[in-house]
This record gives structure tokens, C-alpha cells and sequence, in this order.
């Protein structure tokens, strides 16, 4: 157990940096969800790559797989065609950071940006995780930056 | 993007970590529960045996594995176990007195390692008091504590 303390101490930013940017609402329970996960998961880890680049995949995996289970939830209430990424942007106001710019993209839009520009993953391995196609991808990224250049230079 | 791209300039200077403003790991720790006890119907003795040699590989990496030890003769193990508790006592008081120069990861091995290991250690000794003249428990019991010692020298030298 104080090995696992010291592993989440050495990791906990990186970690929930990406939480914070990917699940801008639920970065603490993200974190604590992905650490809890990597306790459960150590036994698969059989250190052939590095301790950090697993946990960080599989805190990527966490989220997208809780954003989907939520967008799941929503979609029983009320009527949706593309969680997040259809809705209209929440407005930016003149003056926001990038930090806070990000936040404020939509759903699927921000995780592609970060994964992508941020993270530096690939589309194809965006589109794997997220289960969207390459082009769709693509395609939120191109959005997700036009909002932000747009929110950079209100 | 190019780089006078006033987004790309921003996201440069954006900070690669960013710690949580409590610490979560009060929340996190009571939600880490321990590998669950095996069960006997589902899982033989020598399961754990297998389970440790595994993770054993993992820790020590094929090149530096140590030749495996011929298999102990019941006669010589109570000799032998005396002499191996007390370089076991002595390589663990090294290894924790490296315990803080020693990567995080590759403690973290070590110690799931040695959590393994004394784990089919308990259920070899749990079979051996309903099968005390069994031989093969004696040997597996043996072996086991070779592999500890093997596993301790190792993660000494790490």
C-alpha cells in the first residue's frame, strides 16, 4: 500500500491534469477513479512499458468510458443525437485563458483537442479510444481549435 | 498549426502537471481493498506457487533470473530454513534501508512480488496441516522460500 501511495504521489499531477482538462466537472472523482482503477488493473501491469505512460492510458480510459456511461444516462431521459458534440458551445467570455477556454468546449470536442494537442495522440488512436472514426476526429479537432482561436482572441 | 499561431504559443506555455487542490488520497486509500483471499475450491495450493514464480519473472527479468535450485530433501530442511530465516532477515533489513533509493515502479514489483510469494506460502502452510507427511508440500515449501531469498538478493542489488 505505501508503494501505491508513493506511485500516486509521483503521478497524481500528470493524472489529474488530464482529468481536469478531459472532465472538467468531475477532475477530482476522475482521478480518484483512475488510481482506484490502476490498483485494480496492477496485476495486468507487467512493467513493459513505463508505470506512467500505462496509468495514463488507462486514466484516458476511465474517463472516456464514464463520459460514455453518462451520455448513455442523459440519452434515457431525453432525446440526444450526438452527446456533446452537436450542442451548442457554452459562451466564452472575452478575456478567458486557455485553461478555461478549454473547459468550456463541448464535451466531445475538448477530449479530442486534448487528447490530440495536448496528450499527443494520433487520430487513429483517438478514434480507437473514443470509438469514433478518423475523420470524425479530425473533424472536432478542426472545431475545437477554431473556438478556441476564437475565445484567445475575444 | 504553425508556430506564430497564438494558440499554439498558449498551449506551449500550458503546465504539464497540475496537482488537485485537496489531497484525494485520503479517498482514495479506503477504496483500495486488498487481493481478495483465494478461494480453495477454485484455486489449488499450488496456484499461488505459479502466481508468485510469475510475477517473480517479471520483477527479476529473465537476464538476471537465478538458476533454479535443485529441490529440497524434506531431511535437511529444518538446518537449511534455519540458516534461510536469518539471511531472509538480513536481506530484508537491506532491502528497506534501499527502500527510498529505489524507483517507485520497481518497489512497487518488489513488493507485490514478496506479497505473492508469502501468499502461497500460507497456503502451502495451510495444506501441510492437513497433509503433514506430504513430500511434495516439504519441496514446494522449499522452493518457495529459495525464490523469497532469490527475489531479496535481487531487489538489493536493484
Amino acid at each position: 500500500m505505501q508503494a501505491f501511495e508513493d506511485l500516486y504521489r509521483a503521478h497524481v499531477g500528470r493524472i489529474h491534469a488530464l482529468c481536469r482538462r478531459m472532465a472538467p466537472a468531475e477532475a477530482d472523482e476522475m482521478t480518484q477513479r483512475a488510481f482506484v482503477r490502476a490498483w485494480e488493473a496492477l496485476p495486468s501491469f507487467q512493467g513493459r512499458s513505463a508505470f506512467g505512460s500505462w496509468l495514463h492510458r488507462l486514466a484516458v480510459n476511465v474517463i472516456l468510458t464514464e463520459k460514455r456511461s453518462a451520455a448513455r444516462r442523459l440519452a434515457r431521459v431525453i432525446s440526444i443525437d450526438d452527446p456533446g458534440g452537436s450542442r451548442a458551445p457554452r459562451p466564452v467570455a472575452a478575456g478567458m485563458d486557455l485553461e478555461r477556454a478549454i473547459a468550456a468546449l463541448p464535451d466531445r470536442a475538448r477530449q479530442v483537442f486534448v487528447l490530440h494537442d495536448i496528450e499527443g495522440y494520433k487520430h487513429r488512436e483517438i478514434a480507437d479510444c473514443m470509438n469514433i472514426s478518423e475523420g470524425t476526429s479530425k473533424g472536432q479537432l478542426h472545431r475545437a481549435r477554431k473556438l478556441l482561436r476564437e475565445a484567445l482572441t475575444a | 498549426m504553425t508556430p506564430d499561431d497564438p494558440l499554439f504559443k498558449a498551449l506551449q506555455a500550458l503546465p504539464r502537471e497540475i496537482a488537485p487542490e485537496r489531497d484525494l488520497w485520503e479517498d482514495i486509500r479506503p477504496a483500495l481493498q486488498p487481493p481478495a483471499p483465494a478461494q480453495p475450491a477454485a484455486a489449488p495450493w499450488w496456484s499461488g506457487l505459479l502466481a508468485a514464480a510469475a510475477i517473480l519473472l517479471v520483477a527479476v527479468g529473465t537476464g538476471q533470473l537465478v538458476p533454479e535450485p535443485p529441490p529440497a530433501e524434506p531431511a535437511a530442511e529444518a538446518g537449511w530454513s534455519e540458516q534461510m530465516a536469518s539471511g531472509m532477515a538480513a536481506l530484508e533489513e537491506t532491502l528497506a534501508s534501499h527502500r527510498d533509493e529505489m524507483e517507485p515502479e520497481m518497489w512497487l514489483i518488489v513488493d507485490q512480488s514478496l506479497g505473492e510469494i508469502d501468499d502461497a506460502m500460507r497456503r502451502i502452510e495451510a495444506a501441510m496441516a492437513q497433509r503433514p507427511d506430504d513430500p511434495q508440500l516439504e519441496v514446494a515449501r522449499a522452493r518457495l522460500r529459495q525464490q523469497r531469498v532469490a527475489l531479496l538478493r535481487t531487489a538489493v542489488n536493484l
